[in-house]
């Protein structure tokens, strides 16, 4: 179910031939209304139906906000049923599309115990994690940031399979520090690692709720120096709650202060290069060098 | 009890049998007999906590007995009735209000917030809006799935000031899904009366801006629920399509008893008081010779020896042990995930936005 996902094919077109396919029951476009449709999701799962729904920006998922967070999350805590209901969540900036059509909401999620959230960053992971949040019988918000829709690609298994939700996914391995991060961040620790020659861990959260936090752990005692990094703004990301886990857990392997970088604490402006200052790219290049020489 | 000197609610019993009427007495009763044990064991501090829907028991009941047994149910804080009537054992409801083991949510959620499916009922939320939604969710299944069946969701004249009430309804209108949005009319939400909660003279107008039917029965009157509710649902069985139920009613004894009712107008509570629908009941059914002042009082005396027996097990069961581990693991619906993996290795190359239709594609 989602906004113009039938005929149409939805805004990315990620919904294209689907009605075809299979048909206007199972490919239900919807009125503007995304509180009732999570809630008509949450009622197709009582009824034993799975129920995908596509928020058509990550940032409106503000107006179905209850619905997910206190009948979605709360369901089977408070009574034992279950809500089978996948959200997928277009995210991200970088296209200077403004504050509305920008944002970068996961930590909201990740703060709501009963969520699950998955982030790839990767076709063929993209897949298999869409699969496995369908298959999974909770509530899962899968975050796709729309501009790697059509930026990156690979080979990817033409088979159905699916990837485990909640375990984290080396990039690339190193000695020298660990960067932790999701999404873009994955893009561009790769790119900075690679314009440094940088020998480092790039770990790959992918699911940020439940977080893997045996991976978290093992490359911060193995490097000693981490750096966290995500598009989201740097105050209340997910970033701090990392930061905390990683300090307390890892306290006497770490060699240099747990640093992050996010995005600016602000909303996303629509100006090309105010867009891009905006984003911590470059401030996370400076930190990263920063840590590895501390 | 109070003894009218006339009928003040007029019933047609249509083609109701005497044993027909006197089941639907039998059913009417109950939640006044439980909410009169509810306010003593509120009073000597064993409950904390009651939202009285004392006086719209028609409401609850004659909604429930309209339907069939096996049609989802979406009540709210005032809808006993529908508990009740659903057959749920009181003591398990007892156990429920008192956060303990035998209820339905291991204590972790309070009064009617809870759902069983084997009885066909999800409770509420807090929120006042969001269940109607839930409720065409379910009509939608049903017609997916080709069963001839209605759901029913209640909200009030107060939570239907809600966004959610406006999407819900909307929705279902647009999905033509067989799902009945019940208005409970009883004119105060909180302190808040009707005239300061929307400007409409009836929730019977909003049909139009739907595009739903809509109409108005008197909530007080058990027989006029009770027909309409059956009337209605049979014909969204057979064409699939919303509607909107306004039942008009008055909540006699405030929001919570912790709030009471001081900023009720002068009178207005007595005026409703003798239109109340079982005192109105039960002189019809006396005046028709369905059932006498004796069967009555029997009825009564039973009942209530049942509603001490079960409240009894519900008090004498312990609280729910403090476990840490129990209440982190049923964040989640249990699930072990196992990896499938690709069945051959034939790769293709896509983009990201390829890659997660594929998914989706095979998903579906």
């Amino acid at each position: 179910m989602g906004q113009d996902i039938a005929e149409y094919g939805g805004a990315f077109k990620l919904t294209e031939g689907f009605v075809d396919q299979f048909g206007k029951d199972r490919i239900r476009n919807t009125p503007i209304c995304e509180s009732a449709i999570v809630g008509a999701a949450l009622g197709l799962s009582i009824k034993g139906m799975k129920a995908v729904m596509e928020m058509q920006f990550a940032d409106f998922v503000t107006v179905g906000f209850n619905q997910i967070i206190n009948n979605l999350a709360k369901l089977h805590y408070r009574w034992g049923e279950n809500a089978d209901v996948v959200i997928r969540m277009p995210t991200g900036g970088g296209s200077a599309a403004g504050p509305f059509h920008s944002q970068s909401n996961e930590a909201w999620f990740t703060h709501t115990p009963g969520l699950k959230v998955v982030y790839p960053s990767s076709p063929s992971e993209a897949k298999g994690l869409l699969a496995a949040a369908i298959e999974d019988p909770n509530p899962v918000l899968v975050f796709e940031h729309k501009n790697l829709y059509r930026s990156i690609r690979e080979d990817v298994n033409d088979d159905y399979y699916t990837i485990e939700i909640g375990k984290a996914n080396l990039v690339q391995t190193g000695t020298k520090a660990s960067v932790i991060t999701y999404g873009m961040g994955v893009h561009w620790a790769k790119q900075i690692a690679e314009k440094h020659n940088l020998d480092i861990d790039i770990l790959d959260l992918r699911t940020l709720l439940p977080l893997d936090l045996d991976a978290i752990y093992e490359t911060a005692n193995k490097t000693g120096r981490v750096c966290i990094l995500h598009e989201d703004c740097l105050t209340g990301g997910i970033g701090g709650e990392l930061s905390a886990l990683i300090a307390e857990n890892c306290f006497e392997n770490l060699d240099a202060p747990v640093m992050r970088e996010g995005a600016l604490d602000t909303p996303v402006p629509f100006d090309g290069d105010l867009e891009i200052n905006y984003m911590p790219k470059n401030r996370f290049e400076a930190k990263l060098l920063k840590l590895i020489n501390y | 009890m109070a003894t009218l000197t006339k009928q003040h609610i007029e019933f047609d019993r249509k083609d109701l049998s005497n044993k027909a009427l006197k089941d639907i007495y039998l059913a009417l009763i109950k939640p006044r007999m439980i909410e009169e044990k509810m306010l003593i064991l509120l009073r000597q501090g064993k409950i904390t906590k009651w939202f009285s829907g004392m006086g719209q028991e028609a409401i609850s009941v004659g909604c429930t007995l309209g339907l069939n047994d096996d049609e989802y149910m979406f009540p709210m804080h005032r809808n006993l009735g529908v508990f009740v009537t659903r057959n749920i054992p009181l003591r398990n409801l007892f156990s429920q209000f008192q956060g303990k083991m035998n209820g339905y949510t291991k204590g972790r959620d309070r009064s009617f917030h809870f759902g069983s499916k084997e009885h066909h009922v999800v409770g509420m939320i807090s929120h006042l809006g969001p269940q109607l939604a839930l409720g065409g969710g379910v009509a939608l299944a049903n017609k997916l799935k080709g069963e001839k069946k209605v759901a029913m969701a209640f909200t009030g004249d107060g939570g239907a000031s809600e966004g959610d009430f406006h999407e819900a309804l909307n929705v279902a209108s647009v999905w033509d899904l067989p799902v009945m949005f019940v208005v409970e009319n009883n004119q105060w939400g909180l302190s808040t009366p009707s005239r300061e909660q929307f400007r409409c003279e009836s929730f019977v107008d909003k049909g139009i801006g739907y595009g739903m039917d809509a109409f108005q029965v008197d909530g007080n009157n058990i027989l006029a629920v009770y027909h309409a509710v059956k009337e209605i649902s049979e014909a969204l069985r057979e064409t699939p399509r919303p509607f909107l139920l306004e039942l008009m009613s008055y909540r006699m004894r405030g929001h919570e008893e912790a709030s009471g009712t001081k900023y009720y107008p002068e009178g207005e509570q007595d005026m409703w008081a003798v239109k109340d629908p079982i005192d109105n009941y039960e002189r019809y059914l006396k005046t028709e010779g369905v059932l006498t002042q004796d069967e009555i009082d029997t009825i009564r005396k039973e009942y209530k020896q049942h509603i001490q027996d079960e409240f009894n097990i519900a008090a004498a069961e312990e609280h729910v042990p403090v476990s840490t581990e129990n209440e982190l693991s049923d964040v989640y619906a249990p699930f072990n995930q196992v990896v499938i993996n690709p069945k051959t290795e034939t790769k293709t190359e896509k983009r990201f936005i390829d890659a997660l239709q594929d998914g989706l594609r095979q998903s579906m």
